[in-house]
């Protein structure tokens, strides 16, 4: 027995490449702020962010698009940054600062010089705190977020895709609406509505502080303390959806016609949440279908047969049951039958045979370079510590994660496939070009 | 006492906001300030690029201000709930203020002013002002150290990492960061190539950047492909811009010898070559409707001149020229290590940096690489201004340009590139975003930018603007760049700029490979080896005066390209930009063209147009002579996958159908008209006709509207003489029943109708018909090509006549 273990220590600190793990300190203030901070001196320059638990899924079936709003909103100032500033004192400083919604978060950053932390902290409770949520900055936003869903949705080619694809995957989760949401509810939502909203998801119990860059942990805690410490606690419940999606039964077939000029087949197969054991092994079938140009999709697609212009699959990585989409966009004059015809080849071949050896190999390595190549910058390693302890409650995800892909056999990859990769548990979509 | 009142209810209504409470002084000029306050509110527009947004508040003048105070009022009510959280708790009488609030928004409604309604919110606030003053004790205990922002710390030393280089006997310079942070390498080769003319081959560089990659002599593309993604590697193809390869450094082998073989044994297939010409090709389309591209175009042309590499520009007709042999040529004469540098980043030292070296790169042949000398490029002696016509534009783009000689790491590049910053850099604050965008709201965005390059830079100033202001907007340009070399900028500016510029640089050397980039830089433009360690040191020296001196020297309003893409309509106001007040007109390639239109002086008039038209297609015995027509089409939607097939059918005395058809997919597009009903049919489902919808088609189902033009009651009106594609045309105003126009164009030559552009649902549509050819008797054009122009981009639709059946007889079941 002994032996065998050796052997296992062996391959395994010659198959890996030995990355120095991230090191951090967390802790949570007595309002329920979580706070971790990671410290790394050989940039002058400092990622501070904070990473709110409410995204779209968080909204009332009626007040749609509310989560994504409040990112425009809070940039519009509070009791002590008048409107406009926020960015004035990010760009003065020679800093840069940026903010995303999803499903299920929202998220806000800034990298400043090292000299400037006390600003970044300073900006973000004031946002935590007492920003300003009134009729002219909800009348400006609209306006924003209008012209944000005409640039990004509307005439972006298959920009409605995201949007097509989940209200016929989910009926009753709130996954079925787009995070961009609908203008008509934002137009509907009163101030109040507004108020309430940033008074119930804007809490430090319901956020995550990380800092990662040249700092010294020991002073950043007394500024953390001073100027998150007096935050109070939200007194309201925080609303978590707990809606199960029902098992799907048939496949749904759809057809949309877009202002496109190249015909697309869209899968969207429902699979297990992030974290979870089949998740992983979702997630690297993903990549033997399309990481890459010798992935089999793509080599199918657009090399061998040159159907396609592009082939691809992404997984949905999502805190409640998510999708797998893939992708396929068609060349000029082929059909788009024929095209889905190879595409359900390909996930057949999966149930019916074993990967080879080689693309498993293969699959391991793309983990393993994409694994050491992410947070090689602060605000990539404020980003991952924040999301995992948020959603897996595990910060040290940041260094582990990759073992759990790598636990992932080739067994699993099959009945992954078996599993998940069948008609009556998918979404179909066409995607044509409008006359 | 009043006075404390009204103070406090002020600090309250502003949940005490310092800078509010500073603006109220007494009575009435503490209310005048008070509203240029809800004023200012409104007015300052946010800058944050996630919400660019402009509102021209101004014009609204007082009902914006009654508003605003309005909506303060209003934000109050639902402010004191939520604040009373944190530190009024429940003492305040909350009712009271929501009734305050409103009895003032309905005084303001009424339009009663200022003094009156303040004057009643301080009565009222009077019964609960000790509440609010205990509040605000508490608060500032709390939080009052929030009201300022924090002070930046003492600014941190810069340190850039250090690099190493060495030179193999090849000539190959190699440099080296090492950075053992993660287990990675990354290689970067690059051939540090002087431009050099292609003359009427333009578009070889472009093609061999496409090809690199695509095989050797040993292996096919799909197994390059599978080495790459095996390993998990990246690597970029770039031709002359180099070629970038980074994996993980337990697979530095198999890169290395991948990389290698590329480079040194590159096989270029015909197949490959053919695809690559097919892309370029067909992004050469679709610059045609591109006014960026074709901005870029003209400057390139107008700054550098045909006779330099940067003014030489890609046609079909250079890319026809191009054989396999020329990509082979240009591989094999640059592609050489005399010339080139190898940059390695990563988890790698120098001993093992010169061992791979030795391995992979000593025996890469070196060949003199000959250097062409290169024509100088001076600014114009004096404004010209260049036109490029785009059909149907709403906007026009602006560029103000020149060649400049500005080298990277000169004495002048620093200073420079704190000016251009102030006038039109990166931030927001730049001075012509605050002039065009912020204080006229011409554009979207007005920026500047300096290029520094070792052989001929350019200044540009540039934005996307409305047509109407066009002329406006040019002379706001020649204004803030004459402007910055008649004043000194103000050194609020400076400083902003240099914090900007000190931040962005600082944050960039947290990627080794900006690191490299830096020795890359050095050394290709010999450069102190200090030179970026003192970039900081350098910038933060900078004065105002520095600048004005650069400005002085850089900043030259009178002698610019100036060129517009845009609608010719407005042309005519641009002439007073030109020195000689001449405009001169380019297409898109940048060939000189004569747009400019005629008087008609030999006393045509339209009747005649139109006869000479209806002769030329037949003349009107022919044309309707005949019982039943149809004719049959290839249709081609650029960019869209599916061969089409257009159906359309007459038959006396105005039946009509057409069918549009592809293959796989069936009918996409269908309409009939069987002389009383009609309808549409397609993808969407079919539709009946009716109405207002049948009565605006009616033209579209006979097969020569001309014939017909008093009962559709069509008015013309003849123009002018345009040139059509270099040959004169009337341009002709139709006018239908309801009003709509269309502008027809009717060659002289020949009668035939040759263009039409009008606007419909929305969008606009420019259809040319070409080759005119006679079928039977008839007269059609055979080849069509429409562009319908929408927000969303321009689509062009061609088609082929293949054939015209003529009184064979069509079912009538066709048209029902």
């Amino acid at each position: 027995m002994k032996f065998y273990t050796f052997i296992f220590l062996f391959t395994f600190s010659f198959a890996f490449s030995q990355v120095k793990p991230i090191e951090f300190t967390e802790f949570t203030l007595n309002n329920g702020l979580h706070v971790i901070l990671h410290e790394d001196n050989s940039t002058p320059i400092v990622a501070i962010s904070v990473m709110y638990h409410v995204g779209s899924k968080n909204e009332n079936p009626e007040r749609t698009g509310m989560a994504h709003f409040f990112e425009h909103l809070l940039f519009e100032g509070s009791e002590n940054i008048s409107r406009g500033e926020f960015d004035d004192y990010i760009e003065n400083s020679g800093g840069s600062n940026n903010a995303y919604t999803s499903n299920d978060k929202t998220y806000y950053h800034e990298v400043l010089p090292s000299n400037q932390l006390d600003l970044g902290l300073w900006l973000e409770s004031e946002r935590m705190l007492h920003a300003k949520v009134e009729p002219i900055g909800i009348e400006t936003q609209r306006e924003v977020v209008k012209e944000e869903k005409r640039q990004r949705v509307d005439n972006q080619p298959y920009g409605t895709m995201i949007g097509e694809m989940m209200k016929r995957a989910y009926i009753k989760h709130p996954y079925r609406w787009t995070v961009i949401g609908s203008m008509e509810h934002l137009n509907a939502a009163t101030e109040k509505e507004f108020m309430d909203f940033y008074k119930t998801f804007y809490a430090p119990n319901n956020a995550v502080l990380s800092i990662a860059g040249d700092i010294n942990i020991e002073e950043t805690k007394l500024l953390v303390n001073k100027y998150f410490s007096n935050i109070p606690k939200s007194k309201h419940d925080i609303p978590r959806p707990n809606t199960i999606e029902p098992e799907k039964n048939r496949e749904i077939r759809d057809t949309i016609f877009d202002n496109i000029q190249l015909d697309a087949i869209i899968h969207g197969y429902h699979i297990p949440a992030q974290g979870s054991k089949d998740f992983y092994a979702v997630d690297m079938l993903n990549k033997i279908l399309s990481d890459g140009k010798s992935s089999r999709l793509h080599k199918e697609l657009v090399e061998k047969s040159q159907k396609c212009v592009y082939a691809g699959a992404f997984t949905f990585n999502l805190e409640d049951p998510g999708l797998t989409i893939a992708f396929a966009m068609a060349n000029s004059g082929e059909n788009p039958e024929e095209i889905e015809n190879i595409m359900n080849k390909e996930y057949n071949k999966l149930k019916s045979e074993f990967i080879t050896d080689r693309e498993l190999e293969k699959v391991r390595n793309q983990i393993e370079s994409d694994f050491v190549n992410s947070n090689s910058r602060m605000d990539g390693i404020a980003e991952s510590l924040a999301n995992y302890y948020l959603f897996y409650k595990n910060t040290n995800l940041i260094n582990e994660e990759i073992n759990r892909y790598l636990a992932v056999t080739k067994e699993d990859i099959m009945n992954a496939a078996k599993k998940y990769y069948n008609k009556q548990n998918r979404v179909t979509l066409y995607y044509l070009p409008k006359k | 006492m009043k006075k404390f009142i009204l103070i406090l209810s002020f600090i309250c209504l502003n949940t005490y906001s310092q800078d509010k409470q500073e603006k109220l002084g007494s009575t009435l000029e503490e209310i005048k300030s008070c509203l240029q306050f809800v004023e200012k509110k409104k007015v300052k527009k946010s800058n944050s690029r996630k919400y660019e947004y402009i509102k021209d508040f101004k014009t609204e003048g007082w009902v914006c201000i009654e508003k605003g105070i309005n909506s303060y009022i209003k934000g109050f009510s639902f402010q004191t709930d939520w604040s009373s959280d944190i530190y009024l708790s429940k003492k305040i009488n909350n009712e009271d203020l929501i009734k305050l609030s409103e009895l003032i928004k309905n005084e303001s409604y009424k339009k009663k002013r200022n003094y009156e309604y303040l004057e009643l919110i301080s009565k009222k606030i009077n019964t609960i002002s000790s509440d609010i003053l205990i509040g605000k004790n508490q608060w500032e205990k709390l939080h009052g150290f929030r009201s300022k922002p924090p002070q930046a710390g003492k600014a941190p030393e810069i340190k850039i990492g250090d690099y190493q280089e060495f030179k193999l006997k090849n000539g190959l310079e190699v440099i080296l960061v090492e950075n053992h942070k993660k287990p990675v390498v990354s290689f970067y080769l690059v051939p540090d190539y002087s431009p050099f003319l292609e003359n009427e081959k333009v578009g070889i560089k472009d093609m061999l950047s496409m090809m690199m990659g695509s095989g050797t002599k040993t292996k096919t593309k799909t197994e390059i492909n599978e080495i790459t993604d095996y390993i998990g590697a990246t690597i970029n193809y770039n031709g002359l811009d180099g070629l970038f390869a980074s994996a993980l450094k337990k697979h530095q082998k198999v890169l290395l010898e991948l990389i290698n073989d590329v480079i040194k044994n590159p096989v270029f297939s015909s197949e490959e070559f053919n695809k690559a010409k097919k892309q370029l090709l067909s992004g050469l389309e679709s610059q045609k409707s591109n006014p960026g591209a074709i901005s870029n175009n003209i400057s390139n042309l107008l700054n550098y001149g045909k006779n330099h590499p940067y003014g030489e520009l890609i046609t079909e007709k250079t890319l026809n020229n191009i054989n396999l042999n020329d990509v082979k040529n240009l591989y094999s004469k640059y592609f050489r290590p005399n010339i080139s540098y190898l940059v390695i980043v990563g988890d790698i030292n120098v001993d093992e940096a010169k061992e791979i070296c030795d391995k992979y790169f000593k025996k890469w042949k070196k060949k003199k690489v000959v250097t062409y000398p290169l024509v100088e490029c001076s600014p114009p002696k004096n404004n010209q201004l260049a036109f490029v016509h785009k059909e149907g534009a709403v906007q026009s783009t602006i560029k103000v340009t020149y060649p400049i000689n500005l080298k990277p790491g000169s004495e002048d590049y620093i200073a420079c590139k704190v000016m251009n910053s102030i006038l039109g850099g990166g931030v927001f604050s730049g001075r012509l975003m605050q002039n065009l965008r912020e204080d006229k709201a011409f554009t979207y965005g007005a920026r500047s930018s300096i290029k520094s390059d070792k052989y001929v830079g350019d200044f540009t100033a540039y934005a996307d603007v409305r047509n109407e202001v066009t002329d406006s907007s040019i002379v706001e340009f020649l204004y803030e760049i004459d402007r910055m070399n008649k004043e000194l900028v103000t050194s609020k500016e400076l400083n902003v700029i240099k914090n900007y510029m000190t931040g962005s640089f600082s944050r960039s050397l947290e990627s080794p490979f900006r690191v490299a980039q830096l020795a890359l830089n050095i050394k290709m433009n010999d450069l102190s080896k200090d030179y970026y360690k003192n970039y900081l040191k350098k910038l933060n020296s900078i004065s105002v005066k520095n600048i004005y001196e650069v400005a002085k020297k850089y900043m030259k309003p009178d002698n610019c390209n100036i060129i517009v893409v845009g609608n010719k309509k407005i042309a005519k106001k641009l002439e007073k930009f030109d020195f000689n007040k001449k405009i001169t007109f380019y297409n898109y390639i940048g060939d000189v063209i004569n747009i400019k239109s005629k008087k008609i002086n030999d006393g045509t008039t339209i009747e005649d147009i139109i006869e000479k038209n209806i002769e030329a297609q037949g003349g009107k015995n022919h044309m309707t002579k005949w019982n039943n027509v149809k004719l049959i089409s290839n249709i081609e939607i650029q960019g869209a996958p599916m061969k089409i097939n257009l159906e359309q059918g007459y038959k006396k005395p105005n039946l009509f159908y057409m069918s549009m058809k592809a293959k796989m997919i069936g009918e996409i597009q269908g309409m009939k008209f069987n002389g009383e009903t009609g309808s549409t049919s397609g993808m969407q489902g079919e539709k009946e006709l009716k109405g207002e919808d049948l009565n605006k088609r009616i033209e579209e189902f006979l097969l020569f509207p001309i014939l017909s033009r008093n009962e559709l009651e069509h008015t013309f009106k003849l123009i002018e003489i345009e040139p059509i594609n270099g040959s004169d045309s009337y341009k002709v105003i139709r006018t239908n029943k309801i009003g709509e126009e269309k502008t027809m164009y009717f060659e002289i030559s020949s009668g035939q109708l040759v263009k039409e552009i009008f606007e419909k649902d929305g969008m606009q549509n420019i259809i040319e018909y070409n080759n005119y050819t006679k079928f039977e008797e008839l007269i059609f054009p055979q080849n069509i090509k429409m562009s319908i122009t929408s927000p969303q981009g321009t689509q062009i639709v061609k088609s082929n006549l293949t054939e015209v059946i003529i009184d064979k007889g069509i079912e009538d079941s066709n048209f029902n």
